[in-house]
């Protein structure tokens, strides 16, 4: 072994959750904080570490106590300090939360407006103009994108102010480091980064936009307690009126504080007790639509997502198309964790409300598999994030220290044989069948070839870790792919779907043109649908019989023509979805390597108008 | 298989969950509870979802169900940081816990297979469980609504219905699908309930050291419980093969089994015709279950086989939770008094949610079981301080859980209207001994079984001491009869219906109560393992006594004591099974062991035991037609689907478009026709056990009127009732015979109804007489002819 690697190995990284020792502070002791979480176990608002540089470090370990990097008071006299120290972790941290922050972006100014976004922003137009609709769920994020339709009716101010809420989550993972560890809170936010449902959630206009944002900063307080006595009750009025991403984190913390007795403070338990029951009230009021029972947004929201058609692709291909790395990350992660404590020391308690929360969100996402809807993937997917970062970085890490002398030239032939036998795949995909025997003997050949070549990898203890990289690289590359698909608004997408197309609003501009002050007729069928594009049209009739003074009519294409109108010619539609790549293994692979290969399905309308006008 | 498997994984998660709070209330059994685990789970998640729902606090719809058992997990997590014993139990219960698993598997998929074979959800009451079950899953408010009656609220003990819609609806089954394997389920828990019970019962009574003996015990009570039926089956099947024995078929009261004279038609069986080696007769078996006159007996082997997802079949897992509830409470060391409850309140709150679940689940249960969990505390206190002081800490102990249930159970009470008139005497000529033994000889020949060991040498003085105490159990329901006969001026005519062989029956059963009674006291006052055996036995023996003397008077007058025998009989069976099993398993050790020659008289029971595996061995080729079906399916609407796809697609667009609280018109059953001079003519009154309500039934949705005769007996027979419920069905009937227009909106427009079903039924209800309303209600649903009409909608929205 190099010198250098062992130069590297005299400063090991710190275990993730493992908290670096308190730096000796000078001078007297600071007073206690009487907002400060009592468990001694967590590891409450200490001071953040300073961040230095440490030119030798994997960059993954860049962040280290400033403590343990400043020189002894006996050395020489060292030269002035610069002013402002750039370290590589800072620009690491940096760039991800820019990167977080700018794939939000693109969806807040491009996405189509459609699933459960669709769905809210229409309860929230009617709740706008004063009109009670079942569709709006109090949320504090629903009334605020109501307050905002009343100013302007386009989605772009809520999505504004949901991309503003969601753009603090890389300050929670920030927060978060003291349990995650440096490197690993980095990489989970690089994770939700690149979630894509977490993506057009945290930056569209649904009930539940400001939950990624919610979830992660209770996770902060949950985990490293709470700054003053009175937080709970602002958060627990939040969370009150937010929508169901913080549950599973709310039952997996509750779950581990009832299994510990923990005790709380009467105080914060009174604060948090008077926020949520604050929120509910709130929550019921429905900004004024009237009192109509006990309405508890989160919970609302969360059977609402069993039930409504959010999401024309389930959870289940959901995880398909955008989860598989993060769903297997997770698992390998946890799996790691649970085998690093096996017989060893207990877990420490943040590490066991994470496992908590991540069960809880797996148990919505195995019950709701079969729903259509997005939630549950990012409810799945945070708290996976959170334990995939330190598992990671410990894997890096390990990388970083392995023998590369065979894997350097092994792993990239095995993902050139891997390359050939996908060629043969790729190939049956776009003909839609699988080849003939040949092709399926070579298909095994190289796939043989890559299994026999990661094998030789591996074969030394010393080297195995550099196995970690083909699945790095992997699940990477799907990440960005899913990612990139949904950041870009592809018409192919299968995440939002379905949606508004802009000629729904094309046709309500010809409703009204054409109408010119006679009665717009749309069939009940269309009524949930034409509540978003014709917002601010007037008085719209929805009927099923097309009344006599009728001037334009949006129709069932399958029913007749009403008498005495012609038709409007065009292919109109108030909606389409697309169908998500998950009908085969062909053509998920095909759609792998080509993400225009989904089939559109527009939901029709025929338009009539008045013969003569 | 996916919807199986996924239901089979959401009931052991749902055990699981419930674990931890087994650990400490039945941490007496051997198991800890591990076999109860499921319908505790069930239980305790199905009234949170109850609860919570009618506080206004959970949702309805599968998200609701979900957070109920997530709810389970919290509490369950709870518990075990409460419980400083949880983790070891749990290491130590890892055999139990496979075994149950085990067994709860293996008798839900053997009942998942019978099924396939037969899962239509039709005939005898099985619409009315599939109308409850999906008013429970899909009802938008609670407590749940009557789809039956639209605009009322059920009336009725649904909580097994609710149970059933929490399985199916966390494991995402369709609800057709859901109760069938709700039944699953419910075989399943039950197995695994009385394999628990019972080896914790060997286990006490043999010691520790006859573990193997235990086991055989926990076996034969799955036989007993599950695997038996009605000895006539034997009669029956002899029948079949030409084996008769006149003089022995008329002494055994079975002569209608006879082969039919030439001529003969009632009262005789046909010759058997086809090849088979059952009796092949249509639903012979039925007739087995209606053995006593104007009574029905059912066995739960005959419950599960027939398919009808009623209470009393749906609660047996939770009656086995309570019975060892009870024995564990029997178990314990510490005096039970209200003290109890301020040192450990939660588990009162647990017991109040269980007990009054009893009621909510069927309520017939809950008397009986609570006085067993009365008994085993007094029995406890009883060893630690005097009779009066334990006495009074039982009051203590038990009064505030009465309390809380009664107060967590208010919102289903305040709608439920029972329909109980009071107990009366019973003056009929009673059970005839033959028909006794066949319907119950198996368990009453096990309780007696339990004599011969619970009554040892060297007890003669505590023994007759006993007697003399227990003098009440026989005498006191006499007395109460002959004063209750009194007073209803029927005592002369009671004393003279009752047959010499009602009387006899009348006696075995009072005598083998009395004398199990006496046992127990003598057992209890020595501190034996085997007391709960012979407490459960002489229970068991006192509802069969019970049932021989007093009915509790209903609106089914022309068989008055009709369903006290039914539902006090079931109590018995469960009751017996449980202990009967070990009784005999026990007096079997002794013959063995012990060379006790009184053992062997054990022989006697498990011969009837043996016989009455006849009847299921014979029943189930019948009931599946020698398992024929080709097209298996656990979808209860599968036979719908193949034969009449036009109704079933109309069912399935109610399902699932519509809105829940959306109220439906169909068919009320009965059958118009049109007279020559143009008047309508009533054809066929009777609608119930028929196809009236059935899209209801089906979909959930509301309908004016459902089974005419069943609200009845929900809601009590009164004047009004009558006559709203006659109401109702005439305008449901004006509707689909009107020739006005302005008539049929009319009708929908009081029932606030937006549909108007026109499907096969409608259309042989009503032939030639159905309006055209297609000229002024719109078409939702159309195919091949089969329609769905809809009230026209106008409405004005603003968007601006």
């Amino acid at each position: 072994m190099s010198e250098t690697r062992k130069e590297h190995e005299l400063v090991p990284p710190p275990m993730p959750g493992e908290l670096e020792p308190e730096p000796a502070q000078p001078g007297p002791e600071p007073k206690p904080d009487p907002g400060l979480d009592p468990e001694p176990a967590l590891p409450g608002p200490e001071p953040e570490p300073e961040l230095a540089v440490d030119p030798g470090a994997a960059v993954v370990d860049a962040i280290a106590p400033a403590d343990e990097d400043a020189p002894p008071a006996a050395a020489p006299a060292s030269p002035p300090e610069p002013l402002f120290v750039v370290s590589v972790g800072m620009v690491a941290w940096f760039l991800a939360g820019l990167v977080f922050i700018l794939l939000r972006v693109g969806p807040v100014l491009g996405a189509p407006v459609g699933g459960a976004e669709l769905v809210h922003l229409s309860g929230a137009w009617q709740a706008s103009i004063g009109v009670d609709d079942e569709r709006y769920v109090p949320t504090l994020f629903q009334t605020v994108a109501s307050l905002l339709l009343r100013a302007d009716d386009s989605e772009l101010p809520a999505r504004a102010f949901a991309f503003l809420l969601t753009a603090t989550v890389p300050a929670a993972l920030w927060r978060l480091r003291p349990v995650l560890g440096d490197a690993g809170a980095l990489i989970a936010l690089a994770v939700l980064a690149l979630d894509g449902p977490g993506i057009l959630l945290g930056s569209t206009a649904s009930a539940m936009a400001a939950d990624i944002a919610v979830t992660l900063w209770l996770a902060v307080f949950l985990l490293r307690g709470w700054p003053a006595w009175w937080a709970p009750g602002v958060v627990a009025f939040k969370v009150a009126t937010g929508g169901p991403l913080a549950l599973p984190l709310l039952a997996g913390w509750a779950a581990v504080a009832l299994w510990h007795r923990t005790p709380t403070e009467p105080r914060q338990l009174a604060a948090a007790a008077v926020g949520a029951a604050l929120g509910i009230a709130f929550a019921s009021a429905r900004i004024g639509l009237g009192f109509d029972g006990l309405v508890v947004p989160p919970l609302d929201l969360f059977a609402a997502g069993f039930d409504e058609p959010w999401s024309t692709a389930t959870v289940g291909d959901l995880a398909l198309v955008y989860g598989i790395p993060v769903l297997l990350g997770g698992l390998a992660a946890l799996t790691w964790e649970l085998a690093e404590r096996a017989g060893g020391e207990p877990l420490d308690r943040s590490r066991q409300i994470l496992i908590a929360w991540a069960a809880f969100a797996a148990g919505w996402w195995l019950a709701a598999v079969g729903t259509g809807q997005a939630v549950p993937m990012v409810a799945l997917s945070t708290p996976l994030a959170l334990l995939i970062g330190p598992a990671a970085a410990h894997l890096l890490a390990a990388m970083w220290h392995a023998d590369w002398r065979w894997a350097r030239y092994l792993l990239p032939a095995a993902f050139a044989f891997a390359g050939l036998a996908l060629a043969y795949v790729v190939d049956w995909a776009r003909i839609e069948r699988v080849g003939g025997t040949e092709d399926k003997l070579y298909v095994a050949l190289w796939s043989l070839l890559m299994l026999a070549a990661l094998a030789l990898a591996g074969y030394y203890r010393e080297a195995r870790p550099t196995l970690a990289a083909p699945v790095f690289i992997v699940g990477a590359a799907m990440l960005v792919l899913g990612a990139t698909g949904i950041v870009t608004s592809g018409r192919e997408e299968p995440l939002p779907s379905p949606i508004a197309p802009a000629q729904a609003r094309e046709l309500r501009d010809l409703a009204r043109e054409t109408a010119a002050g006679g009665l717009i007729v749309i069939h009940p069928d269309f009524e949930q649908d034409m509540t978003w594009p014709f917002r601010d049209s007037g008085d719209i009739v929805v009927a099923s019989r097309v009344p006599p003074d009728a001037a334009f009519v949006i129709w069932p294409p399958n029913e007749p023509a009403p008498e005495g109108f012609g038709t409007v010619q065009g292919q109109w539609a108030f909606r389409r979805g697309v169908e998500p790549p998950t009908t085969g293994a062909l053509a998920y692979f095909h759609w792998l390597i080509d993400r225009n290969t989904l089939d559109i399905i527009p939901e029709p309308v025929a338009v009539y108008s008045r013969t003569g006008q | 298989m996916g919807p199986v498997l996924a239901f089979w994984a959401t009931a052991l998660l749902i055990a699981a969950l419930a674990l931890p709070i087994a650990f400490v209330l039945l941490r007496r059994l051997p198991d800890r509870g591990a076999g109860m685990s499921f319908a505790l789970g069930l239980v305790l998640a199905g009234y949170g979802y109850f609860i919570l729902r009618v506080l206004s606090v959970l949702p309805a719809g599968r998200g609701g169900f979900v957070l109920a058992v997530a709810g389970l997990a919290v509490a369950g997590i709870a518990t075990a940081s409460r419980d400083r014993r949880f983790l070891a139990t749990l290491r130590g219960s890892w055999p139990a816990l496979l075994a149950v698993a085990g067994l709860f598997t293996l008798f839900f998929f053997a009942y998942v297979a019978f099924r396939s074979y037969v899962p239509d959800i039709s005939g005898t009451e099985q619409p009315m469980d599939f109308m409850y079950l999906n008013a429970a899953i899909t009802s938008e408010e609670y407590p749940p609504r009557d789809p039956w009656l639209a605009g009322e609220r059920a009336s009725y003990y649904y909580f097994g219905y609710l149970q059933v819609g929490l399985l199916s609806e966390v494991s995402g089954v369709e609800p057709a699908t859901g109760y069938n394997l709700g039944l699953a389920y419910t075989f399943g828990a039950a197995a695994a309930g009385i394999a628990s019970l019972a080896f914790a019962l060997g286990r006490w009574a043999m010691g520790g050291r006859a573990r193997n003996w235990a086991f055989a015990a926990a076996g034969l009570s799955l036989v007993l419980l599950l695997g038996i039926g009605s000895l006539g089956a034997v009669f029956e099947l002899a029948q079949a093969h030409g084996h008769e024995n006149q003089a022995l078929f008329e002494a055994m009261g079975v002569d209608w089994l006879l082969t039919c004279e030439p001529g003969q038609v009632d009262d005789c069986r046909p010759e058997q015709v086809g090849g088979s080696w059952y009796p092949s007769r249509y639903w012979w078996w039925w007739d087995h279950t209606r053995l006593i006159t104007d009574t029905i007996t059912e066995t739960p082997f005959f419950s599960f086989m027939l398919g009808d997802l009623h209470p009393h079949v749906m609660s047996i897992p939770l009656v086995l939770l309570t019975i060892g509830i009870a024995a564990s409470t029997w178990r314990g060391r510490t005096l039970l008094d209200w003290e109890t409850h301020r040192r450990q309140p939660w588990t009162g709150i647990a017991l109040a949610v269980i007990f009054g679940a009893l009621a909510f689940e069927n309520a017939w249960d809950v008397a009986t079981f609570s006085a067993v969990l009365a008994i085993a505390v007094v029995v406890r206190n009883l060893r630690r301080v005097a009779p009066i002081p334990a006495l009074i800490a039982t009051a203590g102990y038990l009064a505030p859980i009465a309390v809380v249930a009664i107060a967590a159970y208010l919102p289903w009470g305040l709608d439920f209207s029972s329909q109980a008139e009071g107990i009366y005497a019973y003056t009929g000529p009673g059970t005839r001994p033959p028909h006794a033994l066949l319907q119950f000889g198996p368990l009453v020949a096990a309780a007696m079984v339990a004599l011969t060991w619970g009554i040892r040498r060297g007890d003669g003085r505590l023994i007759a001491d006993s007697l003399y105490m227990t003098a009440a159990v026989p005498f006191v329901p006499f007395t109460v009869w002959f004063l209750r006969a009194a007073t209803q001026g029927e005592l002369d005519a009671g004393l003279d219906a009752r047959t010499l062989g009602g009387w006899v029956t009348l006696s075995v059963f009072g005598a083998t109560a009395w004398l199990l009674a006496a046992a127990f006291v003598a057992s209890a006052y020595r501190r034996r393992g085997n007391a709960p055996i012979l407490g459960l036995l002489s229970t068991g023996a006192l509802l069969l006594y019970g049932a021989e003397l007093f009915y509790i008077r209903d609106i089914f007058d022309i068989a008055p004591r009709l369903n006290t025998v039914f539902k006090l009989t079931y109590q018995a069976w469960l009751l017996l099974a449980a202990a009967g099993a070990v009784a005999i398993v026990v007096a079997l050790r002794g013959a063995v062991r012990r060379r006790q020659p009184l053992g062997w008289l054990a022989a006697v029971p498990l011969v009837l035991v043996a016989l009455g595996m006849v009847y299921p061995i014979a029943a189930l080729p019948s009931r599946t037609d020698g398992f024929a079906n080709e097209n298996t399916s656990i979808d209860g609407l599968s036979a719908l689907a193949r034969f009449d796809p036009a109704e079933y697609a109309l069912t399935e667009w109610i399902r699932t478009e519509t809105d829940p609280s959306d109220v439906v018109i169909e068919a009320t059953g009965r059958r118009w026709s049109k007279k020559t001079n143009g008047d309508l003519e009533l054809v066929e009154a009777g609608v119930d056990y028929g196809e009236g309500g059935r899209i209801s039934a089906r979909t959930g949705r509301s309908t004016p009127i459902g089974w005419y005769f069943h609200e009845i007996q929900w809601r009590g027979d009164g004047e009004d009732n009558q006559r709203e419920f006659v109401r109702r069905q005439d305008a449901v009937d004006q509707l689909y015979t009107a020739e006005d227009p302005a008539v049929v909106l009319a009708v929908m427009r009081d029932f606030d109804a937006r549909y108007v079903v026109v499907g096969r039924q409608e259309q042989q209800r009503y032939p030639g007489l159905l309006p055209d309303f297609e000229t002024f209600l719109d078409i939702a649903f159309d195919m091949n002819g089969l329609r769905v009409y809809e009230m026209p909608r106008y409405r004005v929205v603003p968007t601006s």
